[in-house]
């Protein structure tokens, strides 16, 4: 997204979500370093990891029609089961929709390829994803009760980049394969 | 082939059969090498390996050590410019350690699925990728990124930036001096003794420790659950913004030191260095390093 799609949809956004603009410049700060290139360099890891996501994103779309074991087969099947699936919710961020489309892009793909991972870092992964969709629970919630405090902003998508490097990770191609 | 050789063959094969079985489980060595630029770019992906690699002023690639199952041997090739080290035989080994020797200015691109990765006295640049197994680079590297899922990531002594990132591991930087940028969800952040230029650190339930030199620019400190301690020196200038919707901010900068919650602003000195603070139900503690 570019700044002037960023600045249609702020536009857009009901006015009882109008802010002062001082507070608008808070949140822009919140905001900015976290869709803006790193400002460590283009090859920062995490950057590379997000930017993964966005190739995995158009991946995981081949593996959409691909059927999911519900947790009962799964169990049957002896497959450990992942954290709940992210159910979009009504966006709180500029954007969320987009950040919540790639989240379960990801989580599909993640879904597909979790018989072929280890089971040790499979429990890893599934221990995690946890912890970071429990953030964004958290940040949902207090952020749906003060929908204009930047602070929650930042924290709310700090855990959705978190989540999507995370689950970036996952579904990447494993290191230590032949070359 | 008449029927007196054929036995004899036959023999022969027997023999190498069962020499091949009861080494199956010996270890054996090989090595080899290659004269090299200074800055030569190093490669190893293999697989389930450790790899521990020592630098020396000679500027050439080799391999010291190696115990690999058997079947498996290790070997260099490629240019002066660029070596490509490979672990040879059928399928991955799914343990053993590879020992290299490589020039202080090397650049090294590592990486193995389930398996340490050591680097000794590196001068140069590291790119190492892991999944599951610790990272360790000491020396005086001008760049190293660093990225494991389960293993812990310790480097000492960078001088220009350092790119980490783990999942559940912990993280401890020491001695460095540049731009930092470090990514963990559950693991810990410890940087200590440090000069920092540029920071960029977040976990999720981790705990950030940060005790540096924070120099002018930015340095963003941010976790959800954990805990965050910023500690600066005597002289440090610095405006600090600290945040936190539930938790706890300590101001130890302070004589006596002042709890608040909320939003916390805090100037010493100058004022030069950026720093922000970040957590949702974390504690901050701002401190003196003693």
């Amino acid at each position: 997204m570019n700044d002037d799609e960023l600045d249609r949809l702020v536009q857009g956004l009901p006015r009882d979500m109008d802010v002062e603009p001082e507070v608008q410049d808070a949140i822009w700060s919140g905001v900015e370093p976290r869709i803006a290139p790193s400002r460590l360099g283009a090859s920062a890891t995490w950057g590379v990891w997000l930017a993964a996501a966005g190739l995995l994103m158009s991946l995981a779309g081949v593996y959409a029609a691909t059927p999911e074991p519900t947790p009962a087969a799964a169990s049957l099947v002896g497959l450990p089961q992942m954290p709940s699936r992210t159910v979009p919710q009504a966006g709180l961020l500029p954007a969320e929709d987009d950040l919540q489309a790639a989240v379960t892009d990801l989580e599909q793909a993640y879904r597909t390829q979790r018989a072929s991972l280890d089971p040790a870092l499979l429990a890893i992964y599934d221990e995690n994803l946890q912890v970071v969709g429990d953030a964004i629970a958290r940040s949902r919630a207090a952020l749906a009760q003060r929908p204009a405090d930047p602070h929650l902003q930042r924290m709310l998508r700090s855990a959705y980049d978190q989540q999507l490097a995370l689950l970036s990770r996952a579904t990447a191609p494993q290191p230590g394969s032949a070359r | 082939m008449n029927t007196s050789r054929r036995a004899h063959l036959a023999g022969l094969l027997g023999v190498a059969v069962c020499l091949t079985a009861s080494s199956a489980s010996a270890r054996h060595a090989s090595s080899s090498g290659l004269d090299t630029r200074p800055n030569v770019i190093v490669e190893a992906s293999v697989g389930n390996v450790d790899i521990e690699v020592h630098t020396s002023s000679a500027n050439r690639v080799e391999i010291v050590g190696t115990s690999l199952p058997a079947g498996f041997t290790a070997k260099v090739s490629g240019s002066t410019r660029r070596v490509e080290v490979e672990v040879e035989g059928i399928g991955v080994p799914g343990s053993g350690k590879l020992e290299l020797s490589v020039p202080k200015d090397a650049r090294l691109e590592l990486d193995t699925r389930n398996g340490d990765v050591t680097v000794h006295d590196l001068r140069g640049e590291a790119d190492i990728s892991v999944v599951q197994g610790d990272i360790a680079v000491d020396g005086a590297p001008q760049h190293v990124e660093a990225s494991t899922t389960s293993g812990d990531i310790r480097v000492v002594g960078v001088r220009v930036d350092a790119e980490l990132s783990t999942v559940s591991g912990d993280v401890q930087v020491s001695g460095m001096h540049g731009r930092l940028e470090v990514g963990t969800v559950s693991g810990d952040i410890t940087v200590s003794g440090s000069v920092l230029e540029r920071s960029e650190l977040a976990v999720v339930s981790g705990t950030i420790d940060v005790h540096a030199d924070l120099r002018a620019g930015s340095h963003d400190f941010a976790a959800h659950s954990g805990d965050i301690s910023v500690r600066v020196g005597a002289k440090q200038g610095a405006r600090f913004r600290v945040e936190t919707f539930s938790g706890t901010i300590e101001d130890a900068l302070l004589d006596p030191p002042v709890a608040t919650r909320g939003r916390h602003l805090r100037e010493i000195g100058d004022g030069s260095a950026r720093v922000d603070v970040a957590t949702f139900s974390g504690s901050v503690r701002l401190g003196r390093a003693k």
